[in-house]
């Protein structure tokens, strides 16, 4: 039964839709695009002059009444309410012919709501707010169609809870006043309530009499004249002709005018079912207030919806990424807690202990290159020599068929008068995560703790770290400081201290004085670090020390949207891959906020200028009297002083995340449809047609989709534990073969079992909903990786399968080829090659994350992108069977099922 | 309480009846600072002041030395034994060595007060209890009054009385225990204890004492203890001892008062080890150790002792020093210097008006040769019997646990000692995970580490948990005691204003036991050395403190909504959706169209007449 | 339903299967079980394994276990417990004991399905009884349902409690009544809350009772049954007494459900209501939260009272979601009952998002744990939200499942309704 389906958005018909969009319509949308064009130039503001704005309000500016609308603040506010607005704004035309349109739009449907808008701002609210832009419209319109809907079916059943529907608008105006920052709810609401006013016929009287306006089109043949003119005659049959729920069939003439979009036949086929249905089913005469959601369920416009829709969230989901640079959106940096004074206090580290760090920087010159026990060897003596208590630690990682084997150092400065309760870590790696010798680090943190030995007012215990290397010495040490560590690899600690309250990393291979600061601050696995402690790092650096601040390797900022942008980015991808980023990394997923600091550029700031940064970090992180737990722990940072909290950018992933759980639903409702459809022709008294949703076969799908989850173990295994040689060849003969999977097992399915596009429907479904649910739980954990993921796999949410024609072979192998460009394989060589990495350092750094510090990215892209995608590539090349013998089939299963019983 | 006090008074009557020669000259009064310099530029200073007051006197309610406002709490309280302890900071034992008075006068981070009181029953015990620490607080200015139910334990092997009681009283005597971990000593708590002091702090050593050096102490510990003492064929005394022990950071109180920012010296003060190559004027690598060693009483304390107390027995000498014959040190005169024949140290005799200043200086290079760095020409500390060290494992607020390191130094004799643990009730302990393992051994050897466990589980909200545990530590080995405990949530009222700091958990007390002596009258056995483990800090999991209000909505609204559906489908009758009437929002929507119709009617019926 | 060579290998690959899973599980992944044990969605403080341990460990030291804030478990677990080898040496009995103790719950939902009682009952008989699942399938469904597993592995004690409350319908489909209320009265005995199921067990009982020894009158057959739980909770306290050699056991065990002075958090809506209660209202909220938890129980028993299995099954799910300490056993247990309605699901409209709602809970639940408590980055209304989640979408399911057993009833009266639009009114 079912026909070519590709229900995903096709360029074309957008376009067929555009065209053929109705003259008033048309002219709105170029006055909007007009306005906006005219407001680009500066020397006439035309938002001054256009805007509502309540006090302005004379007779000579009665103008403003009509002009508002077409105004916008900025090129998202026009293009948001164009495209809210043309769809409802067509129906309206469509039905009410253009010339009602033109007089209802510059006349009450305009002014009206315009006028509450003043009367309320001006009178009762005392307030001058300026309003634009045609949301206005948007609400109006909202409103009609609402109480339309609510005239056609009165209640959504959500439990046992009927919703009316003519709240949604409601709805929708309360998100809108929430979500989007700087949009009038007053003015929505005027419009909204003019809307409902209009919807249950009150203003009827307004609307110009029928037989004017035909005379008028008599006159002056505007039918002849105009494109796209909708004549008064046109609405006589409105838009209602095809509702299922009036008994008459269809006129397809109409169909095509007054449809967003071209209905293809297959489409329609469940809605023919659906409404004779009713005609056996309900042939007590349907009335117009049945409340149900299967009753919504059988609208045709709500199944051929969701496609749409899930499109509609992907791409608001990717624009409202690059949205948050922007000033609305974005937030200025503000420290929350008070105790942290930062740059409250005067710092004195310098004089004459820039002799010291000389002498202290020649001894670590002298040990350059040495072995790492050698190393601690030395360095041992000098430390113990400051009065710290020392203590050493071995640890062995095997990862890649290599091993990192190494020897941490670190020291105890007891906090004077203070008991071992609370400490801070002052962490030197002896090599960078770019293996450069830490050579001005080290001494520098020498210098710091003999400094700091001097001080009598540390309320917290000071532990200075001195790690053979970057990753593998920190997470050791922190490992075994939580004893969360695997005591065959990694050594106990012998000496302890209390809770670690902070730690801050000096990453300082440069030779030579400095310009400026660069604070690395990304945690293993995207988790980050209280946003005070950056904030007041960053206050300490620029307010009290003069040295310029920089972030994710964003040398030069000048803050504007580009920047911003691009520091953001780099921040997600970061937090995507979710890689150890420097020795910080790995505190921060034991709850202890850590940042690194590195100086970059040739400048005048000296060594002494970083110790002084430092020490005034660890002053503020001394004032502490509760672990950081204030401000922010997601947040996105866009420059040193802006950035985005959870609640502005989570959406966004939401909504990518959601757009799959749509789909599934619609695929699992659809299942349902065609399938009783079918059985409904086929033999209509044994099912009860009432009710689908019982008569799916899960077994089937089920078991593929569970088929696919299984599977994608082996690759998670084989990339984490072969060794680095194999790794290369590992990976094209995986590429290869993930190329020829799918085929070979969708004619494993085509041949040995009789799918049916229902089953292959839920294969989708549920594979969609397990990504989805995947998905929006990670996004609380990783959200960039989640947000990634999400739109890469966007795609697999709108493959459908080809039918058997002699058409779909072509287009079937395209399709696959094309999906082929975004399955995992081709994505990680696609990003191998754009950073002009080999991808078998790649898969290295990702084995070693994954063993050394438990990054989890690998299980999120073989265990969850990976089978979703396998399951999309079946979908591609399903071959679906007639669906007879699906009836059949499932038929079938449950006699089996019944000889199950009969067996017992 | 009246036939309390009877009792008391019979009791006391009994003893001075007993004795046969009153001796008035055990009713005096010793006073003594010894001076200790410790490596690392480090100065142990114990104050000690004891003073006896005959039970005859006591009860006849003339104090010469005794302190009035003490005895009358101790009256009132029927206590027959009073320690209380003030300490701030820890003893590093790896450097400084065993602890003054074998750990005896010191209490772990806070306060510590535990006393024997006299009653009948636990009830009489716990009133009595409540009334003295309340007494307390008032008297030293320490919030002891929060020593309630759930911080006080009954500790069963950990103390024993250090006083003669007599075995009448022995019997109803109750050991009551309190410790507030999070309480911070300061000057407030010394002003009190000095006025306990005969001479008020006017004159003799106590004059050296001040809050500020008090309490920019690496480490200090306050002790007050009262306990009868009856000499054999003497007349019991009652004696209260009063202790103070500071170990002060030479380098730090050197520093001038009215600038005590440790600004980095001028280039040319540092001292640098210029053996090195790379010495030149702009580079230093640093000589600490010498540094430091040269100090004076008024450098260290700010001030000179006036004079000695004249009530003080003058035998035995104020003031004493230890430190090798070699060093040479110069005293004011008037001043008789008396060393010791053991060549370690010397003690002074004060004249009572003259001021006492005593200046020490560097040591000879020979003594730098013949040491060790950073212990030059000042005694090789002790090894204590035992080093013990504490701390939490594990992460995340939802469970943890405890590990203890004990190391015992000495090669040839294992060290058998009480573990005293006392938990807030809202650390879980799972005593079955309990376990003490030496390191690098296998499991055979773990056996017998263990000894004897006395458990008081923790009731929620009434009582902390008591543990004590009887171990034993091969000679030269590390034990380490471990157990798991689980972090409970509390109602949102319980938790303090910083309740992301996390709670203290008091220090653990280990009491090491005379190996050799068997067990006396007490059933327990004598300590011969006592140390403190650090104090901890617990993070709870918390709540989110505004939500009360939107916590009752949303749960409530759950709650309807699952109960309003129910009770829908239950209690509706079903009917096919086009019969019975119209219902719900609906109908009255309809009415109200009809009503704005008719109205709308009328309005243009009346437009269109006009 | 005679069982033939077939069944038989079918039944014993089932059960073979289903404890060699356990099994596997238990020895060659050591770590998780006591991973799965100290988790809140599956220990609770009156079920956890841990602290039986612990209570086992006080109750052999001759400490009484019920003098601290840590056992509150019924007392007839220690000696059990203290029977088996030490868990610490040879842990593998007691894994064996819980795998059999599942196997049972299995044995006893499988009498229950080939009883056909959820189909046809004494009083009523639905159109649609053909189309069920085997009690094959649904003990398959049960076993190998992840919450079964997961409980069985976290070993907490509440799959006593399942066992008995299984064994106590089992026993009342096949016509026993005694042993059935004898197994009630041990879950009672257990964990408090099965007492509520009395009265539909009763009425179950009733029905089913044999033709040649039935008592007519239902008041008789009442009070007679409601003695005979009453007087095996009284032996059964009697030997408790006897066991820890004092009555405080009772504040400890019943009197922490009843009052919740311990905390701790679980998937159950009580936990954070109380800690952000005000001191004030404590102990009325607690009074209004049990007072609508035992609310249902009349309600459902007289309006469902011709199929009284009905009603144990929808008590069980709202028990599920309102009890104090409730964890995903409680969920399991109530899972494993609604397949016995295979022939009601067409009639149920929301399976999908109710699938879609439990498994969402079920991801986001954990990682909203772990923010709150390990990355400190989520505060706990994270967690609190999405035990609010789990509690809505329990009850729709309950809620469904009632709609559809009711208007499959309702249809018996109105046949020409099969299929069309209804509502209520």
């Amino acid at each position: 039964m079912p026909t070519p389906n590709v229900a995903g958005f096709s360029t074309l018909r957008a376009r067929a839709y555009l065209f053929r969009l109705p003259l008033f319509t048309r002219a709105v949308l170029a006055a909007i695009g007009l306005f906006w064009i005219l407001g680009v130039q500066v020397w006439w503001d035309v938002r001054a002059w256009g805007a509502l704005v309540p006090d302005k309000l004379g007779f000579a500016t009665l103008y403003r009444l009509n002009t508002f609308p077409f105004i916008h603040l900025n090129v998202f506010h026009a293009l948001m309410n164009a495209l809210a607005l043309t769809p409802l704004l067509e129906r309206f035309e469509s039905e009410y012919g253009t010339l009602t349109s033109l007089a209802l739009f510059f006349g009450p449907l305009t002014t009206l709501p315009a006028f509450m808008y003043v009367a309320v701002e001006k009178w009762i609210l005392r307030a001058d707010t300026a309003v634009m832009g045609a949301s206005m419209w948007v609400f109006v319109l909202l409103g009609m169609e609402a109480i339309r809907t609510y005239k056609a079916n009165p209640y959504l059943v959500v439990g046992t809870h009927h919703i009316p529907t003519w709240t949604t608008p409601i709805a929708l105006l309360l998100c809108v006043a929430a979500l989007v920052p700087s949009s009038s709810f007053l003015g929505h609401l005027a419009g909204l309530l003019v809307g409902y006013i209009c919807g249950l016929g009150y203003l009827k009287f307004l609307a110009p009499p029928e037989r004017v306006l035909r005379w008028v089109e008599g006159k002056l043949n505007l039918l002849g004249r105009l494109p796209h003119y909708v004549s008064v005659d046109q609405k006589t049959y409105g838009r209602f002709g095809v509702l299922p729920s009036s008994g008459s069939p269809p006129p397809t003439s109409v169909a095509l005018p007054l449809y967003p979009y071209p209905v293809p036949e297959h489409q329609a086929q469940p809605s023919r079912e659906s409404f004779c249905e009713e005609h056996l089913g309900t042939a007590a005469g349907q009335d117009a207030k049945i409340t149900s959601a299967l009753q919504l369920r059988r609208d045709p416009r709500i199944l051929k919806l969701p496609p749409y829709l899930s499109l509609l969230f992907v791409v608001v989901g990717a624009v409202w990424l690059f949205l948050l640079p922007l000033d609305q959106y974005s937030r200025r940096t503000y420290i929350s807690e008070n105790a942290l004074l930062p740059g409250q206090v005067h710092t004195y580290f310098g004089g004459s202990d820039q002799n010291v760090f000389r002498a202290y920087k020649h001894e670590v010159n002298a040990l350059a290159g040495k072995s790492n026990v050698e190393i601690n060897n030395s360095l041992e003596p000098i430390v113990k020599g400051l009065g710290l208590k020392t203590a050493r630690q071995n640890f062995t990682y095997h990862a890649a068929g290599r091993t990192y084997a190494g020897e941490n150092l670190y020291a105890i400065l007891q906090a004077p008068r203070g008991d071992a309760t609370e400490a801070i870590v002052l962490v030197a790696a002896w090599e960078n995560v770019k293996h450069e010798l830490n050579r001005n680090g080290i001494p520098l943190a020498l210098t710091l703790a003999r400094y700091f030995k001097r001080w009598s007012l540390w309320s917290k215990d000071i532990i200075l770290l001195l790690t053979p290397d970057s990753i593998a010495g920190p997470q050791a040490w922190v490992d075994a400081y939580h004893d969360a560590h695997d005591p065959s690899r990694v050594a106990s600690l012998p000496l302890k201290s209390g809770l670690l309250q902070g730690a801050i990393a000096i990453d300082y291979a440069q030779e030579g004085r400095f310009e400026s600061l660069h604070i690395v601050y990304d945690g293993v696995n995207g988790q980050l670090p209280n946003l005070d402690l950056i904030n007041s790092v960053v206050s300490i650096a620029r307010g009290q020390m003069g040295i310029d601040v920089a972030l994710q390797e964003m040398w030069r900022h000048s803050d504007d949207y580009k920047d911003r942008l691009r520091t953001m980015l780099r921040g997600m991808l970061k937090q995507g891959l979710g890689l150890a980023s420097g020795p910080h990394s790995s505190f921060i997923p034991y709850h202890v906020d850590a940042v690194t600091l590195r100086p970059f550029g040739e400048g005048w700031q000296d060594e002494m200028a970083l110790g002084r940064v430092v020490e005034g970090s660890f002053r503020s992180l001394n004032n502490l009297l509760e672990h950081l737990h204030q401000s922010f722990f997601f947040y996105l940072l866009m420059h040193r002083e802006r950035f985005v909290s959870i609640g502005t950018y989570l959406p966004s992933a939401m909504l990518v995340a959601a757009n799959f759980t749509i789909m599934a639903i619609a695929l699992w409702v659809k299942s349902g449809h065609s399938e009783g459809g079918g059985q409904a022709t086929a033999d209509s008294k044994t099912v009860t047609p009432a009710n689908h949703a019982a008569e799916r076969d899960l077994s089937l799908p089920l078991g593929v989709v569970t088929l696919c989850q299984v599977l994608s173990v082996i690759p998670l295994y084989l990339f984490n534990h072969v060794p680095e040689s194999a790794l290369t060849p590992l990976f094209i003969t995986f590429a290869l073969l993930n190329t020829l999977l799918p085929p070979v097992l969708s004619h494993l399915l085509a041949t040995k079992t009789t799918f049916t596009l229902a089953q292959y429907d839920l294969v989708q479904c549920f594979s969609l909903l397990l990504l989805g649910m995947f998905l929006s739980s990670l996004a609380t954990l990783n959200f960039s990786l989640a947000l990634i993921i999400g739109l890469l796999a966007a795609p697999l949410s709108f493959v459908r399968p080809f039918s058997p024609s002699p058409t779909s072979g072509l287009k079937r192998i395209a399709c696959a080829v094309l999906l082929n460009a975004v399955s995992p394989t081709a994505v990680l060589l696609a990003g191998a090659l754009y950073w002009r990495l080999d991808v078998r350092s790649v898969l290295r750094d990702a084995a070693v994350a994954w063993h050394v510090t438990g990054t989890y990215s690998p299980v999120v892209v073989w265990c969850v992108w990976w089978p979703a995608w396998l399951a999309g590539q079946l979908i591609v090349l399903a071959r679906p069977a007639p669906a007879s013998a699906s009836a059949r089939r499932s038929n079938g299963a449950w006699a089996g099922d019944d000889g199950k019983v009969k067996g017992e | 309480m009246r036939q309390l006090f009877s009792l008391i008074f019979l009791s006391l009557l009994s003893l001075s009846v007993s004795s046969v020669h009153p001796s008035s000259s055990s009713s005096d009064y010793h006073e003594q600072l010894v001076l200790r310099p410790l490596p690392l530029s480090a100065l142990l200073a114990s104050f000690n002041f004891r003073s006896n007051t005959t039970f005859s006197e006591f009860e006849a309610r003339n104090f010469r030395l005794f302190p009035r406002s003490l005895a009358q709490i101790l009256q009132h309280a029927g206590t027959r034994e009073l320690h209380l302890r003030f300490s701030l900071g820890r003893w590093d034992a790896e450097s400084w060595g065993a602890r003054p008075w074998d750990g005896a006068r010191e209490g772990g981070t806070g306060v510590e007060l535990w006393a024997w009181l006299e009653a009948d029953t636990d009830e009489e015990a716990d009133h009595k209890w409540l009334i003295l620490t309340n007494a307390l607080s008032g008297l030293f200015c320490a919030s002891l009054n929060f020593i309630d139910a759930t911080r006080t334990t009954r500790p069963v092997m950990s103390f024993q009385p250090e006083g003669d009681h007599p075995n009448s009283t022995v019997t109803n005597m109750h050991l009551l225990y309190g410790v507030l971990p999070h309480e911070v000593v300061c000057t407030e708590n010394l002003t009190p204890f000095l006025k306990l002091l005969p001479c008020k702090g006017k004159a003799g050593i106590a004059t050296l004492l001040d809050g500020h050096k008090l309490f920019d102490a690496s480490w200090q510990s306050m002790a007050i203890d009262i306990r009868p003492i009856c000499p054999s064929g003497g007349e019991c005394v009652l004696q209260i001892e009063q202790t103070i022990d500071m170990v002060l950071d030479i380098e730090r109180s050197k520093r001038p008062r009215d600038n005590p920012i440790p600004r980095p010296p001028p280039g040319h003060e540092l001292p640098c080890d210029t053996s090195k190559p790379y010495h030149s004027h702009d580079t230093c690598f640093p000589a600490d150790y010498k540094a430091n060693q040269d100090w004076s009483l008024s450098q260290v304390f700010g001030k000179t002792i006036k004079g000695t107390c004249p009530l003080m027995d003058p035998t035995n000498p104020p003031v004493c020093l230890q430190i090798p014959d070699s060093r040479t040190v110069y005293i004011s005169d008037g001043v008789v210097e008396k060393k010791n024949p053991d060549r370690n140290s010397r003690c002074f005799d004060i004249p009572p008006t003259a001021d006492f200043e005593m200046v020490v200086t560097p040591p000879s290079d020979d003594d730098a040769a013949q040491t060790s760095p950073g212990a030059v020409g000042v005694l090789q500390p002790e090894t204590p019997l035992l080093y013990a060290e504490r701390s939490f494992t594990g992460h995340g607020q939802e469970r943890g646990g405890v590990q203890t390191i004990l190391r015992n130094p000495s090669p040839d004799r294992e060290v058998e000692f009480v573990y005293m643990e006392t938990l807030p009730w809202f650390m879980r302990i799972y005593l079955h995970t309990m376990e003490a393992r030496i390191a690098g051994h296998n499991a055979a050897h773990n056996a017998s580490l263990i000894q004897q466990v006395s458990y008081r589980p923790a009731l929620d909200r009434a009582r902390g948990t008591q543990l004590e545990v009887r171990m034993r530590v091969p000679a030269a080995s590390t034990v380490f005691l471990t157990y798991d405990f689980e972090k409970s949530i509390l109602r949102y009222t319980e938790y303090p204003p910083d309740a992301n700091r996390g709670f203290d958990v008091a220090a653990a007390v280990i009491t090491i036991l005379n190996s050799n002596a068997d067990k006396d009258a007490a059933g327990g056995r004598s300590a011969v050395y006592t140390l403190r483990t650090t104090s901890l800090l617990c993070s709870l999991p918390t709540p989110d403190f505004s939500m009360p209000y939107n916590v009752i909505i949303f749960t409530s609204t759950a709650i309807a909504l699952a109960f309003g559906g129910m009770f829908n489908i239950i209690v509706r009758r079903f009917v096919a959706a086009d019969e019975g009437p119209e219902v719900g929002l609906g109908a009255l929507t309809g009415r109200l169209k009809g009503r704005l119709n008719g109205l709308l009617e009328r309005l243009r019926r009346r437009t269109g007449n006009k | 339903m005679d069982g033939g060579k077939v069944t038989l290998g079918r039944t014993a690959g089932l059960y073979i299967g289903a404890a060699v899973l356990r099994l596997a599980i238990f020895t060659l992944l050591p770590g998780l079980p006591d991973l799965l044990t100290g988790r809140v969605e599956i220990s609770t403080p009156v079920t956890s394994f841990k602290r039986l341990q612990e209570g086992l460990f006080l109750y052999n030291h001759n400490v009484s276990p019920y003098d601290g804030g840590v056992y509150h478990q019924a007392p007839l677990f220690l000696p059990l417990f203290s029977l088996l080898p030490s868990f610490a040496t040879y842990p593998i009995f007691t894994y064996l004991l819980y795998i059999a103790v599942d196997l049972l719950n299995a044995r006893a939902l499988w009498r229950i399905a080939n009883s056909g009682e959820a189909g046809s009952s004494a009083l009523f008989t639905s159109p649609r009884r053909e189309k069920r699942w085997s009690g094959f399938v649904i003990a398959a469904v049960f076993l190998f349902n992840p919450f079964t597993v997961a409980t069985c592995i976290g070993r907490s004690t509440s799959v006593f409690t399942t066992c008995a409350i299984l064994h106590a319908i089992a026993k009342a489909v096949s016509g026993a009544p005694l042993g059935a209320m004898v197994a009630l009265s041990f879950a009672s005995y257990l964990s408090m809350y099965p007492l509520l199921l009395l009265p539909p067990l009763l009425l179950l009982c009733y029905d089913r009772q044999r033709p040649e020894r039935a008592v007519k009158s239902s008041l008789a057959f009442a009070s007679i049954h409601v003695s005979i739980v009453a007087g095996v909770l009284a032996l059964l306290f009697q030997m408790s007494y006897l066991i820890t050699g004092s009555w405080e056991f009772l504040p400890s065990t019943y009197g922490v459900q009843l009052t919740l002075s311990d905390l701790t958090p679980n998937v159950g809506l009580w936990w954070y209501f109380f800690i952000e209660m005000f001191d004030s209202f404590r102990s009325f909220f607690l009074a209004v939260f049990w007072l609508h938890l035992s609310c249902y129980v009349g309600g459902l028993s007289v309006r469902i009272r011709r199929q009284p299995l009905v009603v144990l099954t929808l008590l069980l799910g709202i028990i599920a979601i309102f009890k104090p300490y409730p964890s995903i056993s409680d969920t399991s247990l109530f899972l494993a009952m609604v397949p016995l309605y295979r022939h009601v699901f067409p009639l149920m409209r929301y399976s999908f998002v109710i699938a879609a709602v439990i498994m969402y809970a079920t991801f986001l639940g954990p990682a909203f744990y772990h923010l709150w408590i390990y990355a400190g980055s989520g505060n706990a209304n994270f967690f609190y939200a999405i035990t609010l989640v789990w509690g809505l979408g329990q009850s729709l399911l309950v809620c469904d499942l009632m709609f559809a057993v009711l208007r499959d009833e309702w249809e018996v009266e109105r046949p020409e309704m099969v299929g069309k639009e209804i509502r209520q009114i």
